[in-house]
């Protein structure tokens, strides 16, 4: 189905949880939490009780595909670098779906994008009742309608054919 | 007074018989003058005859013979008179006739003249209207088409264009609820696959 995607190296891979810039902000705000948290610790007197943050899976899905340690401080401060410049730096696409998309959809949408387009693309996700069937997408200065209803544009000369047929 | 006027009249009657002895002593002793009394005595005697024959008898049987040859003239003169004014009013019966006639052929020439021409008129303006009705008919039938043409094709081109809208209602509301996202990804996949070459270069490109 696919073609063969242009060689690229990657030597950081975000996970297909991360699936647009909202995510990425929540894994940096995260991840920063959990750095404070490891400072701090570093700094109070031994023995205090203190609670860590938790982080969840995604994050720990992250470190774990990069094989980055989180309780080391300079990866650590590295990956925070590197989702920041993420953050500001990686192309972004917007799809919109008639109804909320499920998480498990978005992965493999992801996944594909990643796959074929760029490797740190963002996803972002939006509704768009008028679509119905399909999907709509737009990246920086296009917009593709993958919409029923567009490919009902496109081949409506094969319908009127069709009617005409009918109608003798 | 009386006597004076007897004396008067004695008077006057010795005058006038000397008067004449006079002149009769006269007339007998001059012989010319007896000549011309001679001649005048022919005279006289021809008269006195003529007033013997042409005596009243004969002027009578004139007068009769004239009356009666007066009255054969006019008699003559009366029947020429009828015949005349028998042919003269034949003549005029046929003249009036044939004027009557003429007059009437002429009148009745100009009446058919008269109503060719308004049947001519009538038939011209008949004509004129039927051209034009037909000339309108054929201005509103074309004009009927074009409207009808031009209504057809905005029917059309409004059908063409809201189609994808309308069988994409069509479709939304026959299986709108049985196509879940799920269902879609392999047709949202083959799309995006084959948008796929245009999304990579806006990519790069605004990246």
């Amino acid at each position: 189905m696919s073609e063969k995607p242009k060689t690229r190296k990657v030597t950081f891979r975000l996970p297909n949880q991360i699936i647009g810039s909202v995510e990425l902000i929540r894994i940096i705000r995260e991840l920063e939490k959990l750095d404070d948290f490891l400072y701090q610790a570093n700094l109070r007197t031994p023995g205090t009780p203190t609670t860590p943050p938790k982080y969840s899976k995604t994050l720990d899905e992250l470190a774990e595909i990069n094989q980055i340690s989180l309780l080391k401080e300079v990866e650590r401060k590295k990956l925070i670098e590197v989702l920041k410049k993420l953050e500001n730096e990686a192309p972004a696409m917007h799809i919109s779906f008639a109804v909320e998309p499920s998480i498990s959809f978005m992965q493999k949408i992801v996944d594909w994008s990643r796959e074929q387009l760029h490797p740190y693309i963002m996803v972002n996700v939006g509704l768009q009742p008028s679509v119905v069937v399909g999907c709509e997408v737009r990246t920086t200065n296009k917009i593709f309608d993958m919409s029923l209803r567009n490919r009902f544009k496109d081949k409506r000369k094969i319908l009127i054919e069709e009617l005409e047929k009918a109608n003798g | 007074m009386q006597d004076w006027l007897s004396t008067i009249l004695i008077v006057g009657s010795l005058i006038s018989a000397t008067l004449a002895f006079i002149w009769v002593a006269l007339r007998l002793g001059n012989p010319a003058a007896a000549e011309e009394d001679k001649t005048d005595s022919y005279a006289s005697a021809a008269d006195i005859e003529v007033e013997h024959i042409f005596n009243d008898e004969f002027r009578e049987e004139l007068r009769n013979r004239g009356r009666l040859h007066f009255e054969k003239i006019i008699g003559e003169n009366a029947m020429f008179l009828q015949q005349d004014l028998r042919l003269t009013t034949s003549q005029v019966n046929e003249y009036m006739k044939q004027e009557i006639t003429k007059t009437l052929q002429d009148a009745f020439v100009k009446y058919e003249e008269t109503i060719q021409d308004a049947k001519d008129q009538a038939l011209e303006s008949i004509s004129k209207t039927q051209v034009a009705v037909e000339q309108q008919r054929e201005l509103m039938e074309k004009q009927l088409k074009e409207v009808m043409e031009q209504e057809k094709k905005r029917i059309v081109e409004r059908f063409e264009n809201n189609m994808a809208d309308i069988v994409n209602h069509y479709v939304l509301n026959a299986i709108g609820n049985q196509i879940s996202l799920d269902d879609q990804l392999e047709y949202i996949l083959a799309e995006l696959e084959s948008n796929k070459k245009d999304m990579v270069k806006d990519i790069e490109s605004g990246a």
